[in-house]
């Protein structure tokens, strides 16, 4: 997904302002809640047995999205003095 | 200078899937969103379900491909109001897709909306329709090896079809390993044995949405999902 991810990312920027910009991608973890016992816990995607109650009904609540946290931008004069 | 964002990228599909699945709820209608590999039975299935649903039951199709209205020629010939959804390249549906082919259905009076999402084990999963139920379907010919290997698709879904059995015995297929994979995954869906071909198990399915629509109508407002 990562390579996905950077191979579009140049693609899209190519002749825009972002031709120069670099993508910063972190992973995050799957995390589940048991709808059986309510404990939320991160579980492997082969995987998803609650390790308290060892059933497997998992509610997903985060780590199946991709969420576009921040954008730096530097000015002409910030980039030649950096 | 750093901006901060926080935004989810799926976050424009999932107000039009809220807003679809208001539009269902609004009418009385459950959505059901069908997913699997292409060839894995989703029409043939259709094809039977509807006419075992009527008179009492009503039903529409909205029916995703990338070419083609083949599938909606098909499942026109059950009477039921249908409309082929083409994604040009397209490897799934998306809500507003949806919404539109809402927008070609009279809704009141219909229970039961399927959705007949593009064949692919991958990007369906990844995107909600609006619908309330996900049914997930694995046909006997694909192998014992998809729960898997797919997992994205099984885990969230709420019932799982193990179609084409009447093949068990003429293909390699165990179901025991289908059953362990699905434990470890998601022991909340039903997993219903049928073949479309001999009837076999259809009834068990035909049961089970009776059942979902019965309870939505008794417990209406609260929504499934």
């Amino acid at each position: 997904v990562f390579e996905a991810m950077h191979l579009a990312f140049e693609a899209v920027a190519k002749g825009t302002l972002a031709e120069e910009a670099t993508l910063k991608l972190e992973e995050e973890r799957l995390t589940a809640m048991c709808r059986s016992c309510g404990h939320e816990y991160k579980p492997t995607i082969q995987d998803f047995l609650c390790p308290k109650c060892a059933t497997a009904d998992a509610q997903l609540i985060a780590g199946q999205d991709i969420v576009l946290k921040s954008v730096v931008c530097e000015t002409e004069e910030e980039a030649t003095s950096a | 200078m750093k901006i901060k964002v926080v935004e989810s990228v799926l976050k424009a599909n999932d107000a039009v899937a809220a807003d679809n699945r208001r539009r269902l709820e609004a009418a009385g209608v459950l959505g059901l969103n069908m997913m699997s590999a292409p060839g894995s039975g989703k029409t043939t299935l259709l094809e039977q379900t509807i006419p075992a649903l009527a008179p009492e039951r009503r039903c529409a199709v909205l029916v995703g491909d990338l070419q083609t209205t083949r599938d909606a020629e098909r499942l026109g010939r059950t009477e039921a109001p249908v409309t082929q959804i083409n994604t040009g390249r397209g490897c799934h549906l998306s809500a507003t897709q949806v919404s539109e082919g809402l927008g070609t259905l009279a809704l009141k009076g219909l229970d039961y909306l399927f959705i007949e999402n593009v064949g692919n084990m991958v990007c369906p999963a990844a995107h909600d329709l609006g619908e309330h139920l996900r049914v997930v379907l694995l046909s006997v010919p694909e192998g014992d090896d998809k729960v898997a290997k797919y997992p994205t698709l099984f885990q969230p879904a709420d019932v799982i079809l193990l179609t084409k059995t009447d093949l068990i015995g003429i293909v390699d297929f165990d179901s025991a390993k289908v059953y362990e994979d699905i434990s470890r995954l998601n022991a909340r869906a039903p997993l219903i044995e049928l073949s479309a071909r001999n009837g076999q198990g259809v009834e068990r399915w035909l049961d089970w949405l009776r059942e979902r629509q019965a309870e939505r109508t008794t417990n209406r407002g609260g929504a499934s999902r």
